[in-house]
């Protein structure tokens, strides 16, 4: 009998020896009614797995739409220049009593409405620990702003509001051109007194990363951790960044620290903390000279917040500008690979889920003791209620910044202590330092093709 | 009269009382296992019981055509207690706990180079001579690991016995050729399951229950597979690939067996997974603490996977069909 006659014998069940004959071994003929079954429970298997679940839910993942008349709201918000007792405010005080500008757009103006913000108009803010003794007594830390201005001589912050062995000292101190860090006539700080600027960030793209799922930024975390032989976070050279938890597990990405989960979230913290508007999301901050201040109401109602929120998402998110100089962008070009080369997209990765040409992933890193801030270089995280226990972010550690719109976006650094591109990459040390190093290392030509690089990635 | 093929080639006849016996072919001579009538010729167990008669005891026994002379059983004249079985696999302690000392070093001087290398921005080719040589050492001396999980395997698919000491002979070629057949078992089907599960983990965010239960569901097979494949292989060599078909005609011998073995598997390699991950960890900051746990975490794998490979080539041994133990 054929083969053909023993595959009909088997499929009506009849063992080979019934039919009398012996086939020669073949693993794909034969016993087909198993073989049928065994694709069958496979199926099954996969149709019932969550994983089919999982890609749905992944596929349908979007941004959500922009409410153009909403965000259209937002816009005269955002240029709206508040005064105290301001109509718009509703039932609140309107501006202050303590503020660092009167309008949004009064700091982010870089590239147009919603860019960074020039150095002159850095926050300055101020970490306090309590000594042991305080510690035994129940004292916390205290974390806050110094604000610049206020609606008149009574609620004015100074230095010396932070801290009772710090001189009284209005602010602002210095916004000459090169950056000075805050200091007193030479006097050092008081023992657990960290004192340090936040330049403005701009919020082109603010949308599109607002959309990108936690799990996305956890993967850079991973993926990091996986390329680096699973070297942790806190390891001192090699670029593994972490994702900032929060309290109920969502992911940070907002703010120098990623200490901002939401756009919406951000937006209100802001407009509490830099212009003394509150709102149902974030109290206005009480003057640190006069701390039995009560406001009267809140200044923006939750509606006004989200039309602020929906004008940012509605801003255009930066482009990677090709140069019509030919050979500038063979120049742009070369860099861009030479960025890549000399590891500066350990870091600053290119893309991250959906969103392309943001250059960075979100994640915290060990930037080294030159740039610390909120405590000394060892001193472990400020424990807040938002963060998971013991996840804070260190005094060293900050969220890769977004490289889209570094054109226009001058001064960098979190405090704008780098007055260009150049002195940006040579401060970065820690978990930069090793880039930076083979930065410096090209020819000057080649450093030129990243810097020209650096400037296509431009405001829109 | 039942017809088989021996591994020379030719086709051999015996009469059906002869079934379950072992007989020499008159062409080659190799001792060649009659296949029970019921069983299709290409039944694993026979064949492979033939090989390892051939290779334990290649006596010459010819004999002219059509006659066959039954072969007893030479090896399992009495069945051995479990102690007597496990004092005998612990032969090889020294033999391990070296191995597992070199390849834990090994793995330390691949963790701490790579990154260093990486972070260089080396160029490709300058960085692929230093991986490669990396990658050649450590594959024959997990070759010499791989070596003794097959004496474990071929001991068990003999019925039980005292096992071949890897070590004895010091041939870097065989120990690479058992690493390729170890490693040929892995491309052939957990590659892709693994990878897949190495994807999703770093994809699916912070675990939940869900995630977790994909990983397991993608784990649970590619472990399995390879264990299965490697059975596969050893019993049939003249076969290249362990193709998913031969792979669930092992399973369906194994039967129900294959459900707690699967189960018992896929936890000691989350276990062996979460120690290394963790001795990889503690490299970064305390190499010394890091590498002793490499060290027992290699030492462990191989002990668990010669008592996984003995186990399941003991489900699957010949004589235990033919009634020789």
């Amino acid at each position: 009998m054929n083969r053909q006659g023993s595959r009909a014998a088997l499929s009506h069940g009849k063992k080979q020896s019934e039919v009398g004959t012996t086939i020669p071994f073949n693993p794909y003929a034969g016993n087909f009614m198993f073989q049928r079954r065994l694709i069958l429970v496979a199926l099954a298997s996969l149709m019932a797995s969550p994983a089919a679940y999982r890609c749905y839910d992944r596929l349908m993942t979007k941004a959500p739409p922009v409410d153009a008349a909403m965000a259209q709201e937002g816009k005269v918000l955002f240029d709206h220049e508040w005064t105290p007792n301001d109509p718009l405010a509703g039932g609140g005080d309107g501006l202050g009593p303590v503020f660092n500008a009167n309008s949004c757009v009064a700091c982010h103006r870089q590239g147009g409405g919603g860019g960074g913000g020039p150095r002159e108009n850095n926050v300055h803010v101020f970490t306090v620990r309590p000594n042991v003794s305080e510690m035994a007594a129940g004292g916390k830390a205290r974390q806050g702003v110094v604000h610049t201005q206020a609606v008149g001589p009574t609620f004015q912050e100074s230095f010396g509001h932070v801290h009772p062995e710090m001189p009284i000292h209005v602010l602002p101190i210095s916004v000459g051109p090169v950056f000075q860090p805050i200091t007193f006539s030479g006097n050092s700080l008081p023992r657990g007194v960290d004192l340090s600027q936040r330049n403005t960030p701009a919020l082109f793209g603010a949308g599109l990363i607002d959309a990108i799922p936690d799990s996305d930024i956890i993967a850079n975390e991973r993926a990091q951790r996986l390329k680096w032989g699973l070297a942790t976070s806190q390891s001192k050279d090699l670029p593994v960044g972490r994702a900032l938890r929060m309290a109920d597990g969502r992911i940070g990405r907002f703010g120098w620290k990623a200490q901002t989960v939401r756009l919406a979230d951000f937006v209100r913290a802001a407009c509490a903390n830099e212009l003394g508007l509150g709102n149902p999301g974030q109290a206005q901050p009480q003057p640190l000279g006069f701390p039995s201040y009560q406001p009267r109401g809140l200044d923006l109602t939750d509606a006004q917040c989200d039309q602020l929120t929906q004008f940012i998402v509605s801003l255009p998110r930066p482009v990677e500008r090709t140069p019509l100089d030919a050979d500038l962008h063979r120049k742009a070009r070369a860099g861009k690979s030479l960025f890549a080369r000399i590891g500066c997209t350990h870091c600053h990765v290119a893309d991250v889920g959906n969103v392309r040409g943001m250059y960075s992933d979100l994640l915290l890193h060990d930037m080294g003791q030159e740039t610390e801030a909120g405590g000394n270089y060892t001193d472990q995280p400020l424990e807040e209620p938002a963060f998971k226990p013991g996840s804070g972010p260190f005094p060293a550690e900050w969220r890769t910044p977004p490289l889209w719109g570094v054109a226009r976006s001058a001064p960098y650094m979190h405090d704008g202590r780098a007055v260009n591109l150049e002195h940006a990459i040579s401060m970065h040390g820690g978990q930069g330092a090793k880039s930076a190093h083979n930065y410096a290392s090209l020819p000057v030509d080649e450093q030129a093709q990243v810097i020209a690089f650096l400037m296509t990635l431009d405001t829109p | 009269m039942i017809r088989f093929d021996c591994q020379c080639g030719k086709t051999l006849k015996a009469s059906p009382d002869l079934a379950g016996t072992v007989c020499s072919c008159p062409a080659c001579g190799a001792y060649v296992a009659v296949p029970h009538p019921l069983s299709d010729d290409g039944d694993l167990r026979e064949t492979a019981g033939a090989y390892a008669l051939a290779a334990e005891q290649p006596v010459a026994c010819v004999s002219d055509e059509p006659a066959f002379v039954p072969v007893s059983n030479p090896r399992a004249p009495f069945k051995r207690s479990a102690l007597e079985v496990w004092w005998e696999s612990q032969q090889n302690l020294t033999f391990v706990g070296g191995l597992s000392g070199i390849l834990a070093v090994l793995t330390a001087l691949g963790i701490a180079l790579y990154p260093r290398l990486l972070q260089s921005g080396i160029d490709w080719p300058s960085g692929l001579f230093p991986a490669l040589v990396w990658m050649g050492i450590t594959a024959v001396v997990a070759g010499f690991g791989c070596k003794f999980l097959d004496a474990a395997l071929d001991s068990a698919l003999r019925g039980g016995g005292p096992e071949q000491s890897p070590f004895l002979e010091f041939d870097p070629g065989s120990a690479l050729a058992s690493f390729t057949k170890w490693a040929l078992c892995f491309v052939a089907g957990p590659a892709f399951l693994v990878y897949e599960a190495i994807r999703f983990w770093i994809r699916c965010g912070d675990l939940s229950v869900v995630n977790a239960t994909i990983l397991l569901e993608l784990t649970v097979p590619a472990i399995g597979y390879w264990l299965v494949g490697v059975l596969v292989l050893t019993q049939r060599p003249d076969l290249v690939v362990p193709s998913p078909w031969q792979v669930a005609r092992c399973l369906r011998t194994l039967g129900v067996r294959a459900v707690p073995a699967g189960a018992a598997v896929t936890a000691a390699g989350f276990i062996h997974v979460w120690l290394a991950i963790n001795a990889i960890i503690l490299l970064h900051t305390s190499w010394l603490t890091g590498l002793l746990l490499l060290w027992v975490c290699w030492f462990s794998t191989w002990h668990c996977g010669a008592i996984a490979v003995r186990t399941l080539g003991s489900w699957t041994a010949p004589t235990s069909r033919l009634g020789l133990s």
